[in-house]
């Protein structure tokens, strides 16, 4: 089956920054959470997938199609919504919306219609006159009312209230109920992509460190309390490690191998803490310092 | 292509009324006042009283789009780069087409040039038009391969050649022998290409150059490294 979108050895670099050599793929159905802190490189990656950005080398694929920036067929597969959300400011949302259908032959007047009554949209507003939360609003319905098979989201929900983001994050919910549809979502705000997500990219320094289903994040890491007298402690998995006399804490990659290690060395009083995906997020993005377990 | 130049058209269009308004209105109110004058001297003002109105109105857009970003809507619009560079100039050109057409209509009746001399100096006043309306393009689209102190060199650059080549082009048209003593200086240059411009050559060569601008500017925006704005 086609890739939703491949990365091929891509570089994009500025003056202080490079992103990549980079290499990234995304399986149809799938939601891929994008996770770095500001200044990674979440909104360059798509940046360059999108064609608002040129990359300096590498190849980028939408559905098996380059993402040539002269050609435009494969744009007709990709919703995106980004931080900035543009429009024809003195026109309102009707009018923006009906310019944008145009363009896509997949066009539904009646999802548009439907999304924007879904979000409480006033779309006889002028997009100038509109509020954050609306504006980030008309983006997705703008995104989703040509169905793509792509969902490209860099930080939507970046200045909104609580309120507005859960109803964002409703009708993601409901879009991937409703069809097989990929989306890529690029934020640092973990709980709202772990309600999403299935799988997790972590990316820092314009390089992804890390990329796992994310079940086994919360499966596998785990936070471990154990007492041991000896000096020379050295554990297979471990992503951080604290001691204090002969009371250790570490957090772990890969609870089970690192379990029968502690055993093998006889430590005692073992108590195995589960993490939150953002607690474990934080000690991947900590300086990269994930070690694969053995 | 076509979507794109009727929405800037639908867009825009209170300030393309306004300017095409105001030029009319100039233009005529100078007519009833000043008097016709000699068909030399009509024909170089009203070229100059049209080109200055075409480049307010481009401007006056230019200044209320570009904090729209509209590089970076269009962008992401299922066109090509060919499609989106092509657009930004084809709307002036509507715009202008139809204010020159519309000032000919009006005024054809009580100024019998020969159709020539009228296909010519529209095909000479098209070609400036869309010379000065794709060289602004060409330096933004150049720019965002440039570090920022390039940029603003060469916006400066720019700009000061776009006034000072515009400057020099309106008191070439409309100098005269009673124009004030200082501006008699661009007399033989005006003497010089008065033949060209009412020809076919000079026309061609003007419309060559517009056009040249044109293809330069699409190839500029399609080699962009950026559309972020």
């Amino acid at each position: 089956m086609e890739k939703a979108f491949t990365y091929t050895n891509v570089i994009k670099t500025f003056p202080d920054f490079k992103l990549g050599p980079l290499d990234l793929d995304l399986e149809p159905g799938t939601v891929l959470g994008f996770v770095g802190p500001n200044g990674a490189g979440k909104t360059t990656t798509i940046h360059c997938l999108v064609g608002l950005l040129r990359a300096d080398s590498g190849e980028m694929t939408v559905f098996g199609r380059s993402n040539n920036l002269n050609k435009a067929d494969w744009k007709l597969d990709i919703g995106y919504v980004g931080e900035i959300h543009v429009f024809y400011e003195r026109w309102n949302g009707h009018q923006n919306l009906n310019f944008l259908s145009q363009f896509y032959p997949n066009w539904s007047p009646e999802r548009a219609s439907a999304l924007a009554k879904r979000f409480n949209l006033p779309l006889d507003k002028r997009a100038k006159d509109l509020s954050t939360g609306n504006r980030v609003k008309l983006s997705l319905v703008a995104a989703l009312a040509h169905s793509p098979r792509l969902l490209l989201l860099d930080e939507p929900t970046s200045g909104i209230d609580p309120v507005v983001r859960e109803e964002v994050l409703d009708v993601l919910f409901e879009v991937l109920e409703t069809g097989d549809r990929a989306i890529f979502y690029a934020t640092h705000i973990l709980p709202e992509i772990s309600r999403l997500a299935d799988e997790l990219a972590f990316i820092d320094h314009g390089q992804v460190w890390f990329r796992t289903p994310k079940e086994d994040l919360t499966e596998k890491w785990r936070k471990i309390y154990f007492t041991l007298a000896r000096d020379d402690v050295s554990l297979a998995a471990i992503v951080c490690h604290e001691r204090e006399g002969d009371r250790h804490q570490v957090v772990c990659s890969d609870c089970a191998s690192t379990l029968v290690q502690l055993k093998e060395l006889g430590a005692g009083n073992i108590q195995e803490n589960p993490m939150s995906i953002e607690e474990i997020a934080v000690q991947i993005l900590k300086g990269g310092r994930y070690v694969e377990a053995d | 292509m076509w979507r794109l130049i009727k929405a800037d058209i639908r867009y825009n269009w209170p300030i393309f009324f306004i300017a095409s308004a105001l030029t009319l209105a100039l233009l005529i109110v100078l007519g009833l006042i000043l008097g016709w004058p000699d068909q030399d001297q009509d024909l170089t003002g009203t070229r100059s009283l049209l080109m200055a109105i075409a480049a307010f109105a481009f401007f006056v857009r230019i200044l209320r789009t570009m904090g729209e970003k509209r590089d970076r809507y269009h962008t992401l619009l299922p066109l090509s780069g060919t499609a989106i560079a092509l657009s930004r100039l084809v709307s002036v050109i509507c715009f202008w087409t139809a204010c020159v057409l519309l000032y000919w209509l009006i005024t054809l009746p009580i100024r019998p040039y020969p159709k020539e001399v009228i296909v010519y100096e529209m095909l000479a006043a098209s070609g400036f038009v869309l010379m000065a309306n794709a060289l602004p393009y060409i330096q933004s689209d150049i720019s965002t391969r440039l570090r920022n102190s390039f940029q603003r060199a060469l916006w400066m650059i720019v700009r000061t050649t776009a006034v000072g080549a515009g400057l020099v082009l309106f008191f070439t048209l409309n100098v005269t022998q009673t124009s004030w003593r200082i501006l008699r200086v661009f007399l033989p240059l005006k003497n010089q290409i008065s033949p060209y411009l009412g020809s076919l050559l000079g026309s061609g060569l003007f419309l060559i150059a517009g056009i040249v601008a044109t293809w330069l500017s699409v190839h500029v925006f399609k080699k962009r490294k950026a559309f972020v704005e």
